[in-house]
């Protein structure tokens, strides 16, 4: 299946992927609005590192045997068995970071959901933008460091 | 080719694994899943969070109504085993029923060690492992004019049954033997710290000490004595000191027994074609290399999955199991992978530690090789770790970056990093 790859020897530490992520699990799709507006505000859900002179993004990598769902308490976290990749359903996470525990990629963050007295903790990960051909951060990246591609 | 019969004791986490991955390879065998609670599978971990409201039904189940029918199953629910007889490929159930088999999977996890104690014989006693344990406590405390509940045992099962209480708004009093609670999944300063902001929150805990009789009246619990001669006032005691592998059904079957079923890295017993996966299970330690019973969700669903593959004709081996543990107590996380506490009782290892600013970080090297991990209220991205300690990696190099908020994979290796990130996951 395809998945998004790093290219760190091409990657600028330039973020736009982080801001393509947030902006494309926006309300209003639009970088500025969601920035100043939106509450909760999107979290990235790629993240770059940055050691100079290195730097790489990554994200899920939406795992056959996927470590995220073999550990999750109540099904959050499934693998859709048409298109391969791990869902997550955030209405029904618990918080229990059972996931944040077992991926051994670091790719499942802590997102505070709602506000107010509807502020919950979630799990939150890559899901690969199911309204995109291809996820907004590959098509945003200026350098081609992030690929979207199937290497079986 | 003829049918397959594939029977499952047990309905949870192992079994539900065992069941898809038997399936993704045989879709013309038959599978069949015995199991004494009634209910379809459910998140048997948050019990305590359904006990106290936080979270419905639909939370708990963690696969489709319609799971067992798509994966063409069918369920016994509400039915025991109490027998096996490898020779005639059977299993007994209290019904006298039997069930023939080609291919067995044991999964009937664990059952609540229950010591005798004096006066624990009658209402207002409990014990807290299964979803039902859960409802009928609920239900007695919400009918108690003065609810007061002692709960025997500081372990994470105990501690998650106290807090469910807590917010019910009953009084709870922990009573641990050992000198600190959680003494299986932390070290000391942890486990204190974590006894400390219980406390804080209004849980009353007694160390070094545990419940000599429970006192009645009028066959109403009434209280408790303590060994060490202290009275707590309680009309409800919750018994949660451990629970052991439910071995009973294998008496008289030859399948043999450690303190669990003793099982291959193909989780195969001494008996061809009768498997074992989860809380019963006796399987390699991936760290201490020797079986050991490992009673965690990411253990009982590997395992239950590996055995699944293998017994529908795959060959996949288990590549050990890793102690990994992660729970919060009112909003606060802790997470440990690895061996954290064997740094505490035995020499020969180095520890880094980093506590500040209210985190506490530490990990555990052993030749250089990070064998353990414990992190208080910093969690994110804690899970790289578990690739670290999989790949028996020295990190002797890496020490100052090993436990900073930002450490990732450029701290790592190019060859290590380019494996894990340039090929499929």
């Amino acid at each position: 299946m395809k998945v998004v790859y790093p290219r760190e020897q091409w990657c600028v530490a330039c973020n736009l992927c982080e801001v393509a992520c947030m902006t494309e699990h926006s309300k209003t799709k639009d970088p500025l609005k969601m920035y100043l507006m939106e509450r909760p505000r999107p979290i990235p859900r790629t993240r770059v590192e940055y050691r100079p002179p290195l730097s790489i993004s990554t994200m899920c990598r939406h795992c056959e045997e996927a470590e995220c769902v073999e550990a999750c308490k109540n099904g959050t976290l499934t693998r859709n068995e048409k298109t391969g990749r791990i869902e997550l359903d955030q209405d029904k996470c618990l918080g229990c970071w059972m996931c944040i525990m077992a991926c051994p990629y670091g790719a499942i963050s802590q997102f505070t959901k709602g506000i107010g007295t509807e502020e919950r903790a979630v799990a939150n990960k890559c899901d690969l933008c199911p309204d995109r051909e291809v996820p907004a951060c590959v098509t945003v990246c200026p350098n081609r460091a992030l690929v979207f591609e199937d290497r079986g | 080719m003829e049918q397959r019969k594939y029977v499952i004791i047990g309905n949870s986490y192992a079994g539900v694994f065992a069941i898809e991955a038997i399936r993704r390879n045989d879709k013309e065998g038959t599978i069949t899943v015995i199991s004494k609670e009634p209910h379809r599978a459910y998140a048997r971990a948050a019990i305590h969070e359904y006990m106290d409201g936080i979270i419905g039904d639909s939370q708990m189940y963690y696969r489709d109504k319609d799971f067992y029918e798509r994966h063409a199953v069918t369920t016994m629910l509400g039915s025991t085993v109490t027998r096996i007889e490898p020779k005639k490929n059977k299993v007994v159930l209290d019904n006298k029923q039997t069930i023939d088999f080609d291919r067995l999977m044991i999964s009937s996890g664990g059952v609540p060690i229950t010591p005798p104690i004096e006066g624990s014989e009658g209402p207002g006693m409990f014990t807290f492992t299964t979803w039902d344990d859960a409802k009928v406590l609920r239900d007695w405390v919400k009918k108690q004019k003065d609810p007061r509940a002692v709960v025997i045992g500081g372990g994470l099962i105990g501690l998650q049954c106290a807090e469910g209480l807590k917010h019910l708004g009953v009084d709870v009093t922990v009573v641990e033997l050992a000198d600190y609670v959680l003494v299986k999944a932390l070290d000391q300063i942890t486990a204190q710290r974590v006894q400390k902001w219980l406390e804080e929150n209004g849980l009353k805990i007694v160390t070094g000490s545990t419940v000599e009789s429970v006192h009645r009246v009028k066959g109403a619990v009434t209280g408790v004595k303590l060994k060490n001669g202290e009275k707590l006032k309680c009309n409800t005691v919750v018994l949660s000191i451990g629970v052991r592998p439910n071995t009973g059904l294998t008496e008289g079957s030859g399948i043999r027994i450690n303190r669990g079923i003793m099982v291959d890295n193909a989780m195969q017993t001494n008996v061809e074609g009768i498997f074992a996966a989860g809380d019963v299970a006796e399987a390699e330690d991936f760290l201490r290399k020797r079986a050991d019973v490992l009673p965690i969700i990411p253990v009982a669903t590997m395992q239950g999955k590996i055995a699944g593959y293998n017994m529908a004709g795959g060959k996949k081996s288990y590549p050990g199991g890793l102690p990994q543990n992660a729970f919060q107590f009112f909003g606060k996380n802790t997470v440990s992978i690895g061996n954290v506490i064997y740094a505490d009782k035995l020499g020969g290892y180095e520890e880094i530690i980093r506590d500040e600013g209210g985190t506490y970080k530490k990990a555990v090297l052993q030749d250089g090789r990070l064998v353990g991990i414990l992190s208080m209220n910093y969690i994110t991205r804690i899970g790289i770790y578990n690739s670290i300690i999989r790949a028996r990696m020295d990190v002797s190099g890496i020490k100052n970056r090993l436990l900073s908020d930002d450490f990732g994979f450029l701290d790592l290796p190019k060859e290590f990093r380019d494996e894990m990130l340039t090929k499929p996951g």
